[in-house]
């Protein structure tokens, strides 16, 4: 009887197996670009409610990129009124300092300083324990105002360096969406770790100086391809972050889904917005408007400012969904333009089967009384991805999109000049 | 490689694609161990390597990062599997050609999904119980039960088949 232990007829068979090296390289490749694809993405992604918005803050790069001289260039002189309002320290001075300690389950936090304006929390606090957390993840982060939760989208965390730390600080970035903050100065920060026990820390705190509003700045230009008409339409300035809103023109004939690139450069040609330093963005623009965050620092610093639209996906207005009855599992009408492949089943999920290089995402749901629903989660692998919507949406229910392989290629440039 | 491991679970992606191709042959054997056809084999590696960068950072210890594409890719591999069952219920028969082939192989795949893991991890990738132990989340002592009765098992397996 062979011996099922015969590890040199075991290796035998396993080497009889040809591996095609050719196609192995191939796949690698497939799977780089698409992990290349999805960060681009990330930049524009909607914080779905559902979804856990962790940034890690992996690597800062300094990418530096001086831009060619051969593109479009406008010039909206009248910057210098807004960004005195920030200075070179403001920052720092917009934080308030604490210093609440807790320690629970040998987790020491603390909360040290805190940065509030209408838009937006800094919290810079630290962690401590007498054993190495370089590799504890943070698991949630919500911040309280008179017990109830403050609707937004946060970003933490740290990079693994392979060293051993027992000691680490860190920055929460909570934006809120939506309404602006009130002026109420009590707040409650709940963070839960991922160790052993899911500590999870209660802090209320306290600020003293009032909430800093934000200043908008009216920037209004219109960038105009193939009929389509994408409004650059305002920056606002808060101490934590400056935001940039695009629109679209309620004219077009198409629906902007989505930019390829919204890049912001300074005068020196270097890069403000890299997606490395955890900027992002909230909203998206089938839902009217799409914002983009970066540092008020780097704004505050620079003498200009240069924006780099490149690129965006449109659909005819009305072609830019598809249609399911998730009752019966059935597609009852998508778009006319690319093939994607749908497949619905019970649950609310919807399953995309991509072609190679295909984009297709999904935004909101709207069912047949006209009700708004998101998604409840999404998953992905590199070949479909598949997204739950709630249950209990009322057939046919149209899923619009946030991205679509129809694309309008270009690229142009705005400076807003200090 | 074990800087190479390091730069990888930082998140290096020129790293990881030069750990997936240093692995590739074993890992591409492996898979295709389990699932008996190319495009299948080659599916579950464009699988893999898209997983290990969207998670190879939760990989504790370089040394075991080996260990992690394998544990990795053999649930992709049974979850083909699974697919492939649905779809084509008698796909996962092998041929009798191939049992010829592929004997300790195949009577591998006659245990249960927990022991062929095992089994993978320790023959295959040549581990330790210790480093079973770590990567697959369990007790050494139930990679030690799920090894002995998965030898067992093949003891038996080998019996009924009366291979000689």
């Amino acid at each position: 009887m062979t011996n099922p232990f015969d590890l040199e007829k075991l290796n035998k068979e396993l080497n009889q197996i040809n591996v095609p090296k050719e196609q192995l390289a191939k796949t690698r490749h497939r799977a780089f670009q698409k992990i290349q694809k999805e960060k681009q993405r990330r930049n524009n992604w909607r914080y779905y409610p559902v979804l856990a918005v962790t940034v890690a803050l992996a690597f800062v790069l300094s990418v530096r990129f001086i831009p060619p001289f051969a593109e479009t260039v406008k010039l909206v002189p009248g910057f210098t009124d807004v960004v005195p309002l920030i200075t070179d320290d403001q920052e720092a001075d917009e934080y308030e300092k604490l210093d609440i300690k807790e320690t629970k389950n040998n987790l020491t936090l603390t909360i040290k300083e805190v940065m509030v304006d209408e838009t937006g929390i800094k919290i810079r606090y630290s962690i401590e324990a007498p054993y190495n957390i370089a590799e504890l993840f943070i698991r949630k982060v919500t911040i309280l105002q008179n017990g109830k939760e403050i609707e937004g989208a946060s970003s933490y965390g740290w990079a693994k360096d392979g060293t051993v730390k027992k000691y680490i600080e860190d920055t929460i970035f909570y934006n809120v969406e939506g309404k602006n903050l009130p002026n109420k100065k009590n707040f409650e920060l709940q963070i839960t770790f991922d160790d052993k026990e899911k500590t999870t820390f209660e802090i209320p705190f306290t600020i003293k100086n009032d909430v800093v509003k934000k200043q908008i700045y009216e920037i209004d230009q219109t960038i105009s391809y193939e009929g389509q008409k994408l409004i650059i339409k305002d920056i606002t300035i808060a101490p934590t972050s400056t935001r940039l809103r695009l629109t679209t023109d309620e004219g077009n004939s198409m629906q902007i889904l989505n930019v390829g690139h919204v890049r912001i450069f300074n005068e020196q040609g270097e890069r403000i917005n890299t997606p490395e330093n955890g900027l992002t963005g909230l909203n998206n623009l089938s839902y009217g408007e799409v914002i983009y965050l970066f540092e008020s620092d780097a704004v505050n610093s620079a003498d200009s400012l240069t924006i780099e639209i490149e690129n965006m996906d449109v659909l005819p207005k009305d072609d830019n969904y598809v249609e399911v009855d998730f009752s019966k599992h059935i597609v009852l009408k998508q778009p006319s333009i690319g093939k994607a492949k749908f497949k619905i089943s019970q649950g609310g999920i919807i399953t995309i089967e991509e072609e190679e290089g295909a984009e297709v995402r999904l935004s909101h749901a709207i069912d047949a009384d006209g009700k708004r629903f998101d998604m409840k989660s999404f998953s992905s692998t590199w070949n479909q991805v598949e997204y739950t919507y709630p249950t209990e949406m009322k057939a046919p229910v149209k899923i619009y999109f946030y991205d679509y392989p129809n694309t309008i290629f270009f690229k142009e440039k705005i400076t807003v000049d200090k | 490689m074990e800087q190479l491991a390091k730069r990888a679970i930082s998140g290096d992606e020129q790293a990881i694609l030069s750990l997936l191709e240093h692995y590739e042959e074993t890992l591409y054997r492996t898979a295709y161990a389990y699932l008996r056809n190319e495009q299948d084999a080659l599916d579950a590696m464009q699988e893999l390597a898209y997983r290990a960068f969207k998670k190879i950072h939760q990989v504790k210890e370089p040394a075991y990062i080996n260990t992690w594409l394998v544990r990795v890719l053999i649930n992709i591999c049974l979850d083909i599997k699974k697919k492939r069952v649905e779809y084509v219920p008698d796909y996962a028969e092998p041929s009798y050609e191939q049992k010829t082939d592929f004997e300790i192989l195949d009577m591998i795949s006659g245990l249960s999904e927990q022991e062929q893991q095992v089994i993978f991890l320790k023959y295959v990738e040549q581990r330790t119980n210790k480093e079973i132990a770590s990567v697959q989340n369990i007790p050494e002592g139930t990679v030690k039960s799920r090894v002995h009765h998965a030898l067992k098992k093949l003891k038996l397996l080998f019996g009924q088949g009366g291979t000689d």
